[in-house]
């Protein structure tokens, strides 16, 4: 039986409605704090400086993450086998990591000057 | 398929481990919500123009997703939609509550939110049906005149078909049952709870007849088993499955798994039980069997009644008259057009269609485009092109963490979303799914969405 893309997407919005007021705040105050970051000049060196520490911050983000999910969801890791539960462990913390690293760009390219 | 491809895996079980089938693997994050969404169709064509009046009974998971659909397939019509319940109950997430997983207030929603604007919601309940004169009555005299009529009632707990038992005892004398309400769910926690701590006798029943996720039962069982262990009372534990024959689901595949998955993990099948009486204060459970009747002592009790049409539809001319779903009284729709088969003009969603295969949200999610887009047709005059195939889905939860995504039709095939979820093996993103999403996929469900 097919399913659709736009059935997909249903259901991820329902997955975030409880939350999404809270989702375009951040996504708000990081869009002012970039082009506030952006209209203070030297764009390419701020985002050379904040490249790394955000990328470490996602990184941190990504290996707790990896700790924390599983028990989250009141499992452990016992509970996790094969690929598919690695794979899907794996990928939403690089996913948690990946919007961690973006969420703190604009912050701190403002930040460095 | 042979037994031997479940993954009996085994942590802090009896020890037992049988082979294992390797996964097909892929990335689940997306997939998972994507599984949730589940099999879909949305055959939505442009909305057709028409003046119909149109009834829905019944305001649950398919009745208010048929009042969405319907709303976008029909330009003009007046849709009317009847049912005396305001609240909404994500019964799926019982079987989660009465297991200590979720909070109660997680399964009660408001059905405002999900019902369309320019839907005549009328807050009484059928009492009546009178198909020859295109009507129903209301618990409160209104009568509701229709063109097309879509019934989506669900169904009746026959509890006081149980010698001994009511509602009213559930939480009380170690007396669980997890389908009567959500406030139900929360009592039969504190009785599995003392239980998994104290240990003693754990009765857990399974009654004859079409029951709505047949899971549940399986369910229950298998995660009380699991939170004695956690909570130390395993030991001190006697755990009873009673089934009314010899089948304990009706997947082939699953019900051999099962029957292998129990007694590994020390729970007792009693075939051909059937639960006749209850004594309450004296915790006795008396059952018919084939060798006349047995009374088994129990500290807990899962009372799970027998199931059929609410009494409004079964008193009116619109069940099965003969053959095997006439037993429950359910509603006599073709099992692919789910058109009722004398009255053309009304069509049956969810749980309460007389069809061999069904009873679950998973259901109402593949059966609600079909009876729509039939009626849809049917107002076009033009021919029924959708057929319902059977599809029904249980996350069957072995553990706290980790579940089997069973999905199959109605020739019992498994027929996977995703063909790297694999259905023979225990996983946690199953898990994952229906601790987290599967409840986003429903409301998307309600929504006429997926
Ligand atoms: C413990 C438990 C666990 C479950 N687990 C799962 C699961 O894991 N996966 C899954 O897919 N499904 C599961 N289900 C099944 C799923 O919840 C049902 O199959 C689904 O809700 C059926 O939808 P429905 O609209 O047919 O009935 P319901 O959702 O029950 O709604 C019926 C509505 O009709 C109304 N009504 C009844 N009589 C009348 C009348 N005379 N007039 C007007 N209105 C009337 C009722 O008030 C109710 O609001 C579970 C159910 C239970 C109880």
């Amino acid at each position: 039986m097919a399913f659709s893309f736009a059935g997909i997407l249903a259901v991820v919005l329902e997955f975030f409605r409880p939350f999404l007021w809270l989702i375009a705040l951040v996504v708000l105050v990081d869009l002012v704090l970039l082009v506030l970051a952006l209209r203070g000049g030297n764009t390419a060196a701020r985002f050379t400086a904040a490249r790394g520490p955000a990328l470490i911050a996602g990184l941190v983000v990504l290996l707790g993450a990896v700790f924390v999910l599983p028990g989250m969801t009141q499992a452990g890791f016992s509970d996790l086998y094969g690929l598919l539960d690695w794979g899907a462990l794996l990928g939403a913390s690089l996913a948690a990591g990946v919007a961690a690293a973006l969420i703190l760009l604009p912050p701190l390219m403002l930040l460095r000057r | 398929m042979d037994t031997t491809r479940f993954s009996g895996r085994t942590q802090g079980g009896p020890s037992h481990v049988l082979n294992r089938r390797q996964l097909l693997g892929g990335i689940a994050g997306l997939g998972a919500v994507a599984a949730a969404a589940g099999h879909v169709r949305t055959a939505e064509a442009s909305a057709v123009r028409t003046r119909a009046r149109v009834v829905i009974v019944g305001a649950g998971a398919a009745g208010i997703a048929a009042a969405n659909r319907l709303t976008r397939l029909l330009d003009g019509a007046s849709i009317t939609l009847i049912d005396a319940r305001r609240e909404h109950w994500y019964q799926p997430g019982f079987t989660l509550v009465a297991t200590g997983v979720w909070p109660q207030h997680k399964l009660v929603d408001d059905n405002a939110r999900y019902i369309p604007a320019g839907v005549n919601w009328i807050q009484s309940m059928v009492a009546e049906y009178d198909p020859d004169a295109n009507r129903v009555v209301t618990d409160d005299g209104q009568i509701v005149d229709y063109d097309y009529l879509v019934i989506a009632t669900g169904l009746a707990l026959d509890y006081d078909q149980i010698e001994g038992m009511s509602t009213a005892l559930i939480g009380q004398h170690g007396i669980a049952s997890v389908y009567a309400s959500p406030q139900a769910t929360s009592l039969s926690w504190q009785v599995f709870r003392e239980f998994a701590e104290r240990g003693g006798t754990g009765v857990f029943t399974r009654p004859p007849g079409a029951i709505k996720c047949a899971g549940a039962p399986v369910k229950t069982a298998l995660l009380t088993e699991h939170r004695l262990r956690q909570r130390g009372g395993r030991d001190r534990a006697r755990l009873h499955y009673t089934i009314p024959a010899t089948g304990m689901f009706s997947q082939p595949d699953i019900d051999r798994f099962l029957k292998t998955e129990f007694p590994r993990r020390g729970i007792e099948v009693e075939q051909h039980h059937r639960l006749l009486r209850i004594d309450a204060p004296r915790r006795e459970a008396t059952f018919a069997t084939p060798d006349g009747e047995r009374t088994l002592a129990y500290d807990v009790i899962h009372v799970v009644p027998t199931m059929s049409a609410p009494a409004s539809l079964a008193a009116s001319p619109l069940p099965w008259q003969e053959g095997e779903h006439a037993i429950g009284h359910w509603l006599e729709v073709d099992m692919y057009t789910l058109q009722h088969r004398r009255y053309p003009n009304i069509f049956g969603t969810g749980d309460i269609n007389g069809v061999p295969m069904g009873k679950t949200a998973a259901s109402v999610k593949a059966q609600v485009p079909v009876a729509v887009a039939n009626l849809t047709a049917m107002i076009a005059d033009r021919e029924m092109t959708m057929a319902y195939d059977g599809y029904t889905s249980c996350p069957l939860i072995t553990e706290v963490g980790r579940a089997i995504l069973v999905e199959f039709d109605y020739e019992a095939k498994m027929v996977p979303s995703f063909p790297f979820i694999d259905p023979y093996t225990e996983h946690w993103v199953p898990w994952v799914m229906k601790d987290r999403f599967l409840q986003a996929a429903y409301n998307a469900m309600l929504r006429g969405r997926v």
